[in-house]
């Protein structure tokens, strides 16, 4: 089935939530100050979301998701957050661990960012036990 | 004593935030930039020194 359906998530921030898709494969994501139409396989404007249209600001496109998926989203909400649009066919690749995934290449590069606009000094990346340690050198006075 | 800041994010997204060196409210602070980056809680461990501050700031009372 095509029928989307609206996944709360954290995301704020629209250029750590692009380049976490990228990170996932997504080599082409569209980008839209005003939410844009999203499509089914067949190329069909979908309804089910909203009787005007299901729109997303942040759009992977079917042909890049690949196979005979549906466009997969990210809708501005009003408290800030991008909500995923996820077809119930591209349930199976866009699943729970993909979603845990790209979640943390998010949370990831909103680190990075934050560090870099404190001016913390990143000493390095590891994975341990299957978590990401990230850590920085505080030198500001206070 | 360096300031050294220590996040991990485990498999599910979520992460923890590991403070060394900070003392007093440096360490609030720099937990509530991680709280607001990501929009929700940071679990912190604070080290022996986050209470230092607190204790000098009690025996000048």
């Amino acid at each position: 089935m095509s029928e989307y359906h609206l996944q709360q998530t954290q995301y704020k921030d629209r250029s750590c939530l692009v380049a976490a898709l990228i990170d996932m494969g997504y080599g082409t994501v569209e980008v839209h100050d005003v939410a844009q139409q999203l499509f089914d396989f067949q190329g069909r404007a979908t309804h089910y979301l909203d009787k005007n249209g299901d729109k997303a600001n942040v759009i992977v496109r079917r042909n890049v998701v690949g196979g005979a998926s549906n466009d997969l989203g990210f809708s501005l909400q009003p408290d800030g957050t991008y909500a995923a649009i996820v077809s119930d066919y591209d349930n199976h690749k866009h699943d729970t661990g993909w979603m845990n995934a790209l979640k943390r290449s998010y949370v990831e590069k909103v680190d990075m960012k934050l560090a870099k606009k404190n001016g913390l000094q990143f000493l390095g990346r590891k994975v341990i036990g299957g978590k990401i340690q990230l850590q920085y050198l505080d030198t500001r006075s206070n | 004593m360096a300031k050294i800041i220590t996040v991990l994010i485990d498999e599910a997204g979520d992460q923890s935030v590991d403070l060394a060196g900070y003392q007093g409210k440096g360490c609030a602070a720099v937990q509530k930039a991680f709280e607001n980056a990501i929009g929700k809680s940071v679990k912190a461990v604070k080290k022996p020194d986050y209470f230092k501050q607190a204790k000098t700031n009690t025996l000048q009372r």
